[in-house]
């Protein structure tokens, strides 16, 4: 077996098919392009270094990638602060604008706990079920329900959001 | 219709192309060269201290003072306590509880019958562990004095730490009385923490630590 990464049978493909997904999920997870490489960088060595014995690489992956930053991101980049750009009010045509539903998706993630953020991420980006999602944080069904609850409240105090769920967008 | 999902995914910009394989390579290259450098290490150091102790004793061996030392890494053998031990409430002694250049670590659990009903052990990441429990508070907690625990009948867990130098340091988790310890080294606050860091990565390798009370 050579020592370089590509080696092993798949894993160039596996990183080539699924890590630009890993790398947005990370991205919604830390808001940050660097931050997010990082984190992707570390499951994916953890990979590596595991390959040979991993069922599910994309299980095991997503696994490394959640637990890293539920345990460690909280720490390391809790010096991340929400957003007070986004408006308290929107018209129709500010809803229609991209640029501030973006703006307030992202804030209103900054405003959520690095677990209901997970959570979150999860969910509703990667669309794990509950269990799924229970699986990937090593946490119970109960627990991933209750941080959706929470997390999905949060949003809803948005005023842009609460537009957009006014005008039909499911949240 | 739009959902949250695309609300989500509408939120990520447009992230640079990176060779991410590539990348994965030089992590990977780094940490054995980290690694090396560590084992290198220690053998250099264990290499000057039997030379120093030798010469300390006069029976250096001259005959052959080019050998190369076969590498050496202590990892000591680590057992849970067979007793869980309670701690009450109180000003600890000064110092951390563990020091981040232990080289192993065991997870044990304790609740119903005796003796550590599941244990684990993990042989890298330990100073995240360690420093989870170095950051809790020394500080008592409380505006008045505690004498007993009254949480009976929650977990208890032990943390055993080994060194290099193979010593082995046991920290408790006692949830009864509310304390994080090291013989009379306290700390207060939120105490599972470690033990959540702990099975976390226990779980991120693969293994099923039982949850914690309050993560149901």
């Amino acid at each position: 077996m050579r020592s370089d990464p590509g080696s092993p049978e798949g894993f160039a493909e596996f990183v080539a098919e699924r890590s630009d997904s890993l790398v947005r999920a990370a991205w919604l997870l830390t808001g940050d392009e660097h931050k997010a490489e990082d984190l992707v960088q570390v499951a994916l060595v953890r990979l590596w270094e595991r390959w040979s014995k991993v069922d599910e690489p994309g299980a095991y992956a997503r696994r490394v990638l959640y637990t890293t930053y539920v345990t460690w991101w909280r720490r390391r980049w809790r010096a991340e602060t929400p957003s007070a750009a986004v408006p308290d009010t929107v018209t129709r045509d500010d809803v229609a604008g991209d640029a501030v539903v973006r703006l307030a998706v992202r804030a209103r993630l900054a405003r959520l706990s690095s677990r209901q953020r997970a959570v979150v991420v999860l969910r509703y980006f990667e669309d794990c079920s509950v269990e799924e999602a229970a699986r990937a944080l090593g946490c119970s069904t109960g627990s991933i329900k209750t941080h959706t609850s929470r997390a999905l409240a949060v949003l809803r105090e948005d005023a842009v959001l609460r537009t957009l769920m006014e005008e039909g967008v499911v949240l | 219709m739009k959902g949250l999902r695309d609300l989500l995914a509408d939120a990520v910009p447009e992230l640079p192309e990176v060779d991410r394989v590539a990348e994965v390579g030089r992590r990977v290259r780094r940490r054995r060269r980290a690694r090396g450098v560590v084992a290198t290490g220690l053998v250099v150091a264990l290499t000057a201290g039997a030379l120093a102790g030798a010469q300390l004793f006069g029976s250096v061996r001259e005959e052959n003072p080019v050998a190369t030392p076969p590498p050496i890494v202590i990892v000591p053998t680590l057992d849970c306590p067979a007793e869980v031990q309670h701690k009450p409430p109180r000003q600890g002694t000064e110092g951390p509880v563990a020091d981040e250049s232990a080289v192993n670590a065991l997870l044990c659990v304790y609740g119903g019958p005796p003796g550590a009903y599941y244990r684990a052990e993990i042989r890298h990441d330990i100073a995240t562990v360690v420093r989870a429990m170095n950051d809790l508070s020394a500080e008592y907690p409380y505006p008045y004095k505690v004498d007993g625990c009254r949480a009976i009948g929650l977990a208890h867990y032990a943390i055993v730490f080994g060194y290099p130098d193979g010593t082995r340091h046991q920290v408790r988790v006692d949830l009864n009385c509310g304390t994080l310890f090291r013989d009379d080294v306290i700390r207060f606050g939120d105490i599972t923490r470690p033990v959540e860091v702990f099975a976390a990565i226990v779980r991120a390798d693969g293994g099923e630590p039982p949850y914690l009370p309050g993560d149901r």
